[in-house]
């Protein structure tokens, strides 16, 4: 007879909290395993192999795989998986598999949908073919190599082990280490995974900064999963005396693997650093390192330690008043530990902080441009995504934000100045309103910008008309995905057949629908009308400033041109005609377009995020071609490009891996 | 009329060879006897192939005609010399630096005398730190060479035979073979002995004649030497006798050869592509091993992993779970590529650094090998005395006026940053009145280095290039470059001073300094 009890709505499983390195030393002996509660999978199979997950234990260079854990045992059930080992391969399934759901559900309550991955897209005949992706594979014991990777052309992370040969005191030489076992290389690369299944052209290196941008993403949402820890935070918050400034295990990623590699050190560390003198020192924010820092993951350190002192200004001033409760008013704490009072109040103050820094981290992925992003954007995103969500808010966290990222140098190339109402990225109506200002005779207000307007979005509505699709959160995802995909056709078309009012929406979204004084380096279609790319339509939740939640579509549009190393080359290209440049490839591609935010309810369009310039912008293009030739700065103290393995490699991502860990210099 | 290279007498001409992508210089120093001058000669060899990328051509198919041949261009140094060298210098053991000196029949350098060699400490055979090297270096490319048999068995589609050309670049530089040699029986029957193969042949060919006559010497940063005929002092800059400058890894990367006798050293990346296939050990437990290669339909390796060649599922609109794309039975060789790249980095920074000071102008002629980073910053350890002044790197790359650009002028060869800074770069070179007259010149056939190498190689990385016409107001000879480009800030007598001791050749420049004073 079955028992009438619901399943439970999570499943314990435990972790080493960072790494096994924890383990080793006595002060952080004690917390160097927790108990993760990751959502309840009704159909998890052995591997584990869930909905969005499947770990699959090959090591092909140890000539055999590892049996798959069962999580269903009773055995297991009862004591919350398997306890940390490092000789029990399925305990490393276990864990990778618990901190790759934990991610995901960090994603998914931030972004209000389900996640999907990337598309597998590949070519039959002529014809590109898109493929539904249900599981991201995780292969623990892929490679002998001290590096771990997302593989977009595999839809797999693939982690790597290595002994380690360090002869200081943190590590025994000959301690074999895997990167499975990381907390936080796990959280980067599932992030680098999920990112992946929300632009699908996201990586694509037009500017110093996309890279950088990815690692740094990475990074921030492993950092940010930290303070979801009680455990650690409480322990780390004690240790620190609840001053988060100073060194801590919170703001260092990858402890063991640092340590393993001969750092001394965590990997990488938001805050600071080891000096010449061997000894921990915070990083104080400096405008200028960022334009001479060009290599991904150190310019990607950047925009980590800019978001995670956001974090401290916010964490700083909410907890003002614990510590003047705590000493009388002086502000000064005595000498010792602080009470465990106090340590339990900053620890909530901390995590909720950081939880509202991660949530707008990730929400802000939803508003950025469709390629060639920047920190600048980011910041726009990040600002832009948190009025929309929280309008009724103040806004000290935006503030922070923009502060932080100011005292980093980080500012967006597009805007004169950084009020929160200029960075927020413009709405349609502002757009709407612009162009018809800039028509000759239109007065703003007046009967006929009325009507022009209105006929703007009846001709959106005409979109909505029967295409509604009927979905929820609940939904199985490959279903979503079906009723999805057609959409970005349709939106195709609903760009290329239309009255008039089809120009207008082409200007307002920044993109350039007729050929005639066209380069003709465009890519077109046989009509000589430049063609255009819909990637992705997909839902995403709002807030409205009354509270309530729904939900609204974004859609993202490329076009995409020919670009030249060579600039006279380029300029001789230019001026042929379409036809003649039919077969030809080009030296690398130049992408721009938009990201737009609609509410299919009002037929409203909410945000329109443009590239700097439209497809024919022959000054963008040019900065991507001295980009992508390798004629940009400086590094540290070697001249660099800054491009790292990816010159000339536009277009095969399988020829390397982009989302690797660690990257060798090319020659 | 001899075809002798005759310098100034009051200076030195500097013959850059257009061989290809490679170093081969002949210095021609004046001595006392205008008809004899000091003959240097360093370093002969280039990439092959790379000699047919270097003079535009119109009408040739591949934009460019044929370049000289290697033994034409030695056989032009034994007219240039009378066959006879004075010194010869080899910065370090890469084949774009010494395949044009042995071959197996009649070697290129047969016909040539050479007085005294000079080499760098790392090939001093009794020296305990350079035998370590040098046996950690054999151990690694015999182990790289295992892993790449390996993977031309395994990788039968185009990413991993890109990936094998890519790993044949490495290894073609570390062992001098060309890459079409690899895969043969010959290659691996004789060169399995890598102490044979055609970089170690050419040491000795040169090591031989040396020591039949004046002697090998092994440099050591900080040495002093003189060439006493033409009182030209040498100062020796690098390498650094410092292993972790030497391989330069950010931090440290020796994990993948780890040299100590730790029971983990058997889980790493080599020794399991040194191992056959049913031999190798797993780190794990055999109660916890699982086959991959056999599985019945519903158990999990034949579910989630597969063994078909055939993607059943491609034209379904979801993927399959046992889809073939995503399998990674040869993944793991791909490490052998980052770990060539280290090597091969390693080997780099084993490059003698010369700093020839001329006797009455106190000029300096820079050579820098193919030095990258953790060798340039390991310059200023060494100082020297003259007389009661203390001679510094700073002082004499001050007081350079010609700068071999290292390794080709690429990523992390040349270091820029300001003269304030502790570390030598671009700034702290030709200071002062040596400005005028600093002039760089850059081993690169660009062409051949963009399409034939994937992912292309930047030589030179525009970057550096601009830096170094900026700094040397257009004064930069690049092998593939038959003309110069004046800055146009630069008035024009001082130009035509500097063409006017430049000659442009089909198989050389002409390059002459005078011991003046500025």
């Amino acid at each position: 007879m079955p028992y009438l009890v619901d399943p439970p709505a999570s499943r314990r499983l435990r972790i080493f909290t960072f790494d096994p390195s924890l383990a080793t030393v006595l002060e952080t002996s004690s917390i160097n395993q927790i108990v993760l509660s990751i959502p309840w999978e009704k159909g998890l199979l052995q591997g584990p192999v869930g909905e969005y997950i499947e770990v699959v234990d090959y090591d092909p260079a140890s000539g055999t795989g590892y049996a798959p854990v069962d999580l269903n045992d009773p055995n297991l059930l009862a004591r919350d998986g398997l306890l940390p080992s490092e000789s029990n391969p399925q305990f490393h399934q276990q864990m990778v598999y618990a901190v790759a759901m934990t991610t995901i559900s960090h994603f998914e309550r931030a972004l209000g949908r389900v996640a999907f991955w990337g598309d597998r897209r590949f070519k039959v005949g002529n014809e590109y073919r898109n493929q539904f992706v249900r599981r991201l594979r995780i292969y623990p014991h892929a490679i002998r190599d001290r590096n771990a990777y997302y593989s977009p052309a595999k839809k797999a992370i693939l982690f790597g082990y290595f002994p380690a040969t360090s002869r200081d005191r943190h590590t025994m030489p000959g301690t074999l280490v895997y990167t499975c076992l990381s907390h936080d290389i796990i959280a980067h690369e599932v992030t680098h995974a999920l990112l992946d299944g929300v632009h699908p052209r996201f990586n694509e290196p037009s500017n110093p900064d996309v890279h950088a941008f990815h690692e740094a993403f990475a990074d921030i949402v492993a950092l940010f999963q930290h303070f979801s820890y009680p455990v650690v935070l409480e322990s780390q918050i004690s240790k620190t005396r609840g001053n988060l400034e100073s060194e801590s295990l919170l703001s260092q990623l990858a402890q063991q693997f640092g340590q393993a590699t001969g750092r001394g050190t965590a990997l990488r560390d938001a805050l600071g650093g080891l000096n010449k003198a061997g000894k921990w020192e915070a990083r104080q924010p400096d405008p200028l390192v960022l334009q001479k820092t060009m290599s991904p993951h150190d310019r990607g350190s950047i925009l980590v330690a800019a978001v995670f002192r956001a974090f401290l200004l916010i964490y700083r001033s909410r907890t003002a008043d614990l510590f003047r409760i705590a000493t009388g008013g002086s502000g000064a704490l005595p000498e010792g530990e602080i009470h465990p009072d106090l340590t339990r109040r900053l620890s909530r103050e901390a995590a909720a902080c950081a939880d509202r820094v991660l949530q707008m981290c990730i929400r802000a992925i939803d508003y950025c441009p469709p390629v060639d992003i920047t920190f600048g954007d980011f910041l726009r995103a990040i600002v832009t995504a948190d009025i929309d969500y929280m309008p009724e808010e103040e806004g000290s966290f935006r503030i922070v934000f923009i502060e932080s990222f100011r005292e980093w140098g980080i500012y967006p190339r597009s805007v004169t100045n950084l009020g929160i109402e200029t960075l927020a990225w413009p709405t349609g109506d502002d757009l709407m309103e612009n162009l018809l200002a800039s028509r000759q005779g239109v007065v703003r207000g007046d009967d006929f910008s009325k009507s022009e307007m209105a006929g703007q979005k009846l001709y959106l509505k005409s979109f909505f008309t029967g295409n509604a699709v009927e979905w929820n959160l609940e939904s199985d995802r490959f279903e979503v995905w079906k009723s999805l995909d057609p959409l970005r056709f349709k939106w195709w078309k609903w760009l290329y057949e239309g009255d008039h009012y089809k120009n207008d929406y082409a200007m307002i979204f920044g993109l350039v629908l007729d050929g005639s004084n066209t380069p003709a380096t465009v890519y077109r279609d046989e009509h000589g009308n430049p063609t255009v790319e819909v990637h992705a339509v997909r839902p995403t939740i709002r807030r409205t400033s009354r509270g309530s939640i729904y939900t609204a579509y974004i859609v993202e549009i490329t076009q995409r041109r020919r670009g030249y190393f060579d600039a006279e080359e380029q300029k001789r290209k230019d001026a042929l005609t379409f036809e003649q440049l039919k077969a030809d490839r080009g030296d690398f591609i130049f992408r721009s377009g938009c990201t737009i935010l609609i509410d299919p309810a009002t037929q409203e369009i909410l945000r329109v995020i443009r590239t700097c310039g439209t497809i024919t912008d022959n000054a963008e293009l040019e900065r991507v071609r001295k980009f992508k030739a390798g004629e940009l700065a400086v590094n540290g103290n070697a001249f660099d490009s800054g491009l790292a393995l990816s010159l000339g490699i536009t277009s095969n991502s399988l020829q390397n891996e982009p989302f690797a860990l660690l990257h060798s210099d090319p020659l | 009329m001899s075809k002798l290279l005759i310098p100034p007498t009051d200076g030195v001409t500097v013959r850059m060879y257009r061989q290809g992508h490679g170093d081969c210089f002949l210095l021609a120093f004046a001595t006392d006897n205008p008809a004899k001058p000091y003959y240097v000669l360093i370093d002969c060899g280039l990439k092959p192939g790379s000699q047919d990328f270097i003079h535009p051509s119109p009408t040739a198919e591949t934009g460019f005609r044929k370049g000289p041949k290697i033994e034409e261009i030695v056989k032009h140094i034994g007219d240039s010399t009378g066959n006879h060298l004075d010194l010869m210098i080899v910065t370090h053991e890469h084949q774009d630096h010494l395949n044009g000196i042995w071959k197996k029949t009649k070697p290129y350098f047969q016909n040539l005398a050479i007085d005294k060699a000079w080499f760098a400490w790392t090939e001093d055979p009794d020296d305990e730190l350079a035998n370590t090297l040098r046996q950690r270096h054999k151990d690694q490319l015999l182990g790289l060479l295992e892993a790449r048999k390996q993977l031309v068995a395994l990788a039968a589609d185009d990413d991993g035979l890109r990936r094998l050309n890519r790993l044949d670049s490495l290894l073609e530089l570390e062992t001098g073979s060309e890459k079409a040699a690899f895969g043969t029986e010959d290659f691996f029957a004789a060169d399995k002995d890598i102490t044979r193969s055609v970089n170690k042949q050419g040491l000795k060919l040169i090591k031989d004649k040396a020591a039949a006559h004046g002697g090998i010497e092994y440099l050591m940063p900080g040495d002093e030497r003189e060439i006493a005929a033409s009182r030209t002092k040498v100062y020796v800059f690098g390498p650094p006798r410092d292993e972790d400058l030497l391989t330069d890894e950010d931090p440290r990367g020796t994990e993948a050869f780890p040299d100590d006798d730790s029971p983990a050293n058997g889980f790493s990346m080599l020794a399991a592509a040194n191992t056959a296939p049913g031999d190798r050990k797993s780190p794990f437990d055999a109660r916890f091993h699982l086959s991959f290669s056999d599985s019945k339909p519903g158990q999990f390796v034949a579910d989630y992993y597969g063994h078909d060649e055939s993607d059943e599922q491609a034209d379904k609109a979801e993927v399959a779970a046992d889809a073939p794309w995503r399998r990674i039975d040869h993944e793991w060789l791909y490490s052998a590529e980052s770990l060539a790249l280290q090597l091969n980095t390693g080997i780099n920074n084993t490059s003698l650094v010369l700093a020839f000071e001329l006797p009455r102008s106190g000029k300096v002629l820079l050579f820098a090998g193919d030095a990258q980073r953790g060798n340039w910053i390991s310059w200023p350890q060494n100082t020297w005395r003259s007389g009661d002044e203390e001679v510094t790197v700073r002082e004499l790359l001050g007081r350079t006026v010609l700068y071999k650009v290292a390794h080709h002028c690429s990523h992390n060869a040349t270091l820029a940053g300001q003269t304030a800074d502790e570390y030598p770069n671009l700034s702290w070179m030709a200071t002062g009145k040596y400005a005028s007259e600093f002039t760089a010149m850059i081993t690169a056939v660009n062409k051949w280095a963009l399409t034939k190498n994937n992912p292309p190689w930047r030589h030179p990385l525009p970057s550096i290039r601009r830096a170094l016409e900026e700094k040397t107001s257009g004064r930069i000879f690049q092998t593939d470059q038959a003309a110069f480009t004046r800055k146009a800030t630069l008035p024009a007598p001082a130009w035509d001073a500097f063409l006017s001791r430049a000659t442009v050749e089909e198989m050389y420049f002409d390059y002459v300094i005078h011991d003046t004073a500025l």
